[in-house]
């Protein structure tokens, strides 16, 4: 790389781009776009789940402060960071959680997914996404047993959702629907991914591809596991079910655990909407779309690899 | 200085219940200390080509032996143990040990001796370590005497105070808490000798 090694550290030569956006005006920008989220969970759930969000949000910003003391570093509380990590954590958990697992979780996800690894930045996987990994191994029967309308199409097929009247698309969009804290209602996170888009601090790319790709393979797979032909899957309902969008449009956009480049992001995308479309339809669990990004962010620094621009005088011309 | 993480495999297989990870560290320590007696024994008299291959079968035949001795002494620990009992005749950590001195340019010193019994008193603390840190973690409990869950294991869930409803983080007894806790024991070590350094 062209670059420039002096007494004040390395400097990538000219032209530099000039921006006036900021780690802090990002991330809070994001926790903006979360609250419609917050709002319809606590409407939806009552107090609890409030309770819930703010359990995880004093536990990860304290993490975080512990953390930061402990290594030494400028401390980093307020850059946002780790309230975003607290909310997403929050959003997959039922709204009947026991605290003592969203504090165990909320630490894991600052301290081992987070910090273990050096921090904002660094971190290889989403930390939310390693927290609620960390408690769905360790008390699966507690946090994954709620019922949703994913679990019951998932056990009982088609005629289960009929007969429990969860095939109302519009209780579906706005959230009326029993589930996790987050993901209920997809015109709450809708509101917010478009926020981002707008304020431009989300790129369209992951959540369309991501969002499309599943659409298209739950199509035309989605009918196979209960012995139907091809292109009988229902993807409207699926795409408003579990936690989908939540995930494509705040987890797998996530700065430093998606690929850099446009290429790198649709390759990305792309297997993960097939990732958590294959675990949805065939996997043990109900949504599968929270380990097809776990599953991912392992392989961002594999993309970004093999899909880094050339930088202009270096490399094969060809 | 180079560093090795070595013999991973039996400890974080059987360490999830308290007393066999207890039994895999007698196990292992004694297999590790008396091979690389012998190993050293055997060296003088060995021309240099041979002495590799015999390490090797002196290692495999110790372990054999332990093996067959467990399985009659104490045969609930044998089988807890499955596979991992024999595979230990093809660990690195004993190899290493073993090897490098037991046979090496150092054996026969008071150093190789120290250090040889040092491996095995470690790899047996880490192995209680593992076996503890897992099962009080992933079942809240301390089992004392096979079959986990029996007579012999310690309940501590019941030690909470009344109205207190905890249920144990169950990934700590799955082979991920495994590497879980190996990878948080070499962070607290890396941690002490960054500090040395």
């Amino acid at each position: 790389m062209a670059a420039y090694e002096g007494k004040s550290g390395m400097v990538i030569f000219s032209p530099h781009i000039h921006s006036r956006s900021s780690i802090e005006k990002i991330m809070w920008n994001v926790v903006l776009a979360l609250v419609p989220a917050v709002l319809a969970g606590i409407y939806f759930f009552g107090l609890n789940s409030l309770v819930i969000i703010f359990t995880s949000l004093v536990t990860c910003v304290a993490s975080e402060l512990v953390m930061c003391l402990f290594t030494r570093r400028p401390v980093t509380i307020l850059d946002g960071s780790a309230v975003i990590t607290s909310i997403l954590f929050a959003f997959m958990l039922a709204p009947d959680c026991p605290l003592y697992i969203v504090i165990s979780g909320a630490v894991f996800a600052i301290t081992i997914v987070k910090w273990a690894f050096g921090g904002l930045g660094s971190n290889f996987m989403n930390p939310a996404i390693g927290g609620y990994i960390f408690v769905s191994a360790s008390w699966h029967d507690i946090v994954t047993m709620h019922t949703d309308p994913l679990s019951v199409f998932k056990t009982g097929g088609w005629n289960s959702v009929m007969s429990t009247h969860f095939d109302n698309y519009l209780n579906l969009f706005t959230g009326n629907i029993p589930g996790t804290i987050g993901e209920i209602s997809k015109l709450a996170l809708l509101i917010g991914l478009v926020y981002l888009m707008v304020r431009r601090i989300v790129s369209p790319v992951i959540p369309f591809v991501f969002l499309g790709t599943s659409a298209l393979f739950l199509w035309i797979f989605g009918g196979l596991p209960f012995g139907n032909t091809c292109f009988t899957g229902n993807p409207l309902f699926h795409l408003l079910t579990g936690g989908l969008i939540l995930c494509a449009g705040f987890m797998a956009v996530d700065y430093v655990t998606s690929p850099l480049t446009v290429k790198g992001k649709i390759i990305y995308a792309l297997c993960l909407g097939v990732l958590a479309s294959v675990i949805r339809l065939w996997g043990d669990f109900a949504e599968g779309a929270f380990y097809a990004v776990a599953l991912m962010n392992i392989f961002v620094p594999l993309i970004d690899r093999y899909t880094a621009k050339r930088i202009f005088g270096y490399g094969r011309s060809k | 200085m180079k560093r090795f993480i070595l013999g991973l495999a039996p400890v974080l297989a059987v360490s999830a219940v308290a007393v066999t990870g207890l039994g895999m560290g007698i196990v292992l320590a004694f297999s590790l200390i008396i091979s690389a007696g012998l190993v050293s024994l055997a060296r003088k008299h060995l021309p240099e080509i041979m002495r590799g291959a015999v390490s090797v079968i002196i290692i495999a035949g110790v372990v054999t032996l332990v093996q067959a001795a467990l399985f009659y002494l104490l045969p609930d620990m044998s089988s807890s143990f499955g596979i991992y009992l024999p595979l230990i005749a093809v660990n690195c950590y004993i190899y290493y040990t073993a090897l490098i001195y037991g046979e090496g340019e150092a054996q026969g010193s008071p150093e190789s001796s120290r250090t040889v019994l040092m491996a095995g008193l470690f790899i047996f603390l880490a192995s209680i370590f593992a076996g503890l840190v897992r099962e009080i973690a992933g079942r809240g409990a301390i089992t004392l005497t096979l079959p986990a869950g029996g007579a012999g294991t310690l309940d501590l869930m019941k030690l909470l105070p009344p109205g207190v409803s905890i249920s144990p983080a169950a990934v700590f007894i799955m082979p991920a808490g495994g590497f879980l806790v190996a990878g948080l024991a070499l962070a607290f070590f890396q941690h002490i000798y960054k500090k040395r350094a």
